[in-house]
């Protein structure tokens, strides 16, 4: 029994896998990370500056890292988190940038709270979390340092420790989601026509056959429970992932297309990723790159 | 004359023997050593409890134990995953200034709109900030809000004398089989009026 424990936690936790699924959530979390900082710069005088919307007298009694109390230092705050976001992107030093990352959203986030979602607490959770997952084992700059320019399409084999809490919290977020639509509209299947017939969370205005046709809207709203129980409960089981992480992205592509949600969308596609089969995704990477090999190995002839 | 190319590096061709992770960063030369072993197993358990325990439903138990994971929320590891939930919230929303100038103009102030696509990563947070500003237990931070929106109206020597503060929303009932969406127009209440000090 004990072996078996053993066994089972060396198998989770500890048993060499592609970093791949790791390296292609970095890519999307930090492609995130920058359109976050980049969109926020666009509004940070009005929203977090020294004479903002709300002011600093209103920042989070909670830990900020730094006390980002003028518009200058939120300027120069997003600027460096832009900077952190691309170094996260290309894989110099991600788990330090992630960290850094980190701090920094939050201490951004902080200084004004009433303009936060789901997709932003989600986005600085699963940066914190990636840190401790190795991300830049595979498709980086600390690679491409390490073995030459051949390798940046490599992965190494790393210890999935760190990706198995990036997993965890994106199992917890399905799951209670899930659990807390408890309400009569999502029972009775009606709760998708009220939430699209929201105009000010409307991001292309309304779409009739979505919120006025009664059997589509029991569809979407009775769909939206089962997939996400789905992911919640099913996303370990080898033999469904891909067509779970499909279903995980269209949920997330169709939301976002429909809803104004922020990044919510964006970091949990990224989070799906790191369920990407790890075998499989290097056998594909392998095809590719033996192709390209072999096709610039071919001789050049003259004239040709 | 060919192009050869240096073959990339091949994980297969780091793989040390008996199966121990190559490569992959402190993540795995921490493993290596029992200390180091022990450190992550600690770290694991305690960020897995950390993740899934705030999100277990309020009860006098949870409420006892929250201290737990106090130091995460604290950090910045927050959970709040009740989207949309228990039910979508059943009225649509809109938060209005109404702009009173000493010669007696009026404008009105609305929260800014961006375009669908990439402004929409802009829009959620003004519409965030309207969806809370507009509750009565965020009456402190009324006078300040409407403060801020007179500044944005002073120019050329003319000062804003009032500004008042308007929530408008639209009451959603739930959808019935046949019949067209159940929207109420808009509905109006001034719930906050700043003068200036003269």
């Amino acid at each position: 029994m004990i072996e078996d424990v053993k066994e089972l936690g060396h198998r989770l936790f500890v048993a060499p896998r592609t970093a791949w699924p790791a390296a292609i959530a970095r890519v999307v979390i930090g492609v995130a990370i920058l359109l976050w900082a980049i969109t926020m710069a666009f509004d940070s005088s009005a929203l977090l500056g020294d004479d903002a919307l709300v002011g600093v007298e209103f920042a989070s009694n909670r830990a900020r890292y730094l006390a980002l109390d003028s518009t200058v230092a939120i300027n120069i705050a997003l600027f460096v988190l832009s900077l952190v976001a691309i170094a996260i992107i290309v894989g110099w030093r991600p788990s330090l940038w992630f960290l850094v990352a980190f701090a920094l959203l939050v201490a951004v986030q902080r200084r004004n709270d009433m303009i936060l979602n789901s997709g932003d607490i989600i986005l600085r959770d699963l940066t914190l979390l990636l840190a401790l997952a190795p991300t830049g084992a595979a498709m980086s700059v600390d690679r491409v340092r390490q073995h030459g320019r051949g390798s940046f399409w490599t992965s190494a084999t790393v210890a999935p420790w760190g990706l198995r809490l990036v997993q965890l919290q994106l199992i917890v977020v399905y799951f209670f989601a899930f659990w807390s639509k408890s309400g009569e509209l999502w029972k009775n299947g009606t709760a998708v026509s009220t939430a699209f017939r929201l105009q000010d969370l409307q991001r292309f205005g309304e779409l009739s056959v979505i919120v006025e046709n009664i059997w589509v809207v029991t569809f979407l709203t009775w769909s939206t429970l089962v997939v996400e129980l789905a992911l919640a409960a099913l996303l370990w089981v080898k033999r469904l992932r891909p067509y779970l992480i499909v279903l995980g992205v269209v949920l997330h592509l169709t939301i976002d297309a429909l809803v104004l949600v922020g990044f919510f969308g964006f970091a949990m596609v990224a989070g799906l990723m790191t369920f990407l089969d790890a075998d499989r995704v290097d056998a594909a990477v392998k095809r590719r790159t033996t192709g390209r090999t072999d096709e610039l190995s071919q001789p050049i002839r003259s004239g040709s | 004359m060919s192009l050869q190319r240096r073959s990339p590096v091949c994980h297969d061709d780091r793989m040390e023997q008996g199966g121990r992770p190559s490569d992959g960063g402190w993540q795995s030369r921490v493993l290596t050593e029992r200390f180091g072993r022990l450190r992550v197993g600690l770290l694991i358990a305690i960020a897995s409890f950390w993740i899934v325990a705030p999100n277990i439903p309020s009860s006098a138990i949870r409420d006892e134990v929250d201290w737990l994971w106090e130091p995460a929320e604290e950090m910045g590891l927050v959970q709040d995953w009740a989207v949309f939930s228990p039910n979508p919230r059943s009225q649509s929303i809109d938060v209005r200034a109404r702009i009173e100038f000493d010669d007696g103009s009026i404008d009105f102030w609305d929260v800014p709109e961006f375009d669908p696509t990439i402004g929409a990563l802009r829009s959620y947070r003004w519409h965030k900030w309207q969806e809370r500003i507009r509750l009565n237990n965020r009456e402190f931070r009324w006078p300040a809000a409407a403060e801020w929106i007179a500044h944005q109206y002073e120019r050329d020597g003319r000062l804003p004398r009032r500004v008042t503060m308007i929530r408008r929303w639209i009451d959603h009932d739930p959808l019935i089989a046949g019949a067209p969406a159940p929207d109420s127009g808009w509905n109006e209440f001034e719930f906050f009026v700043w003068e200036r000090e003269l």
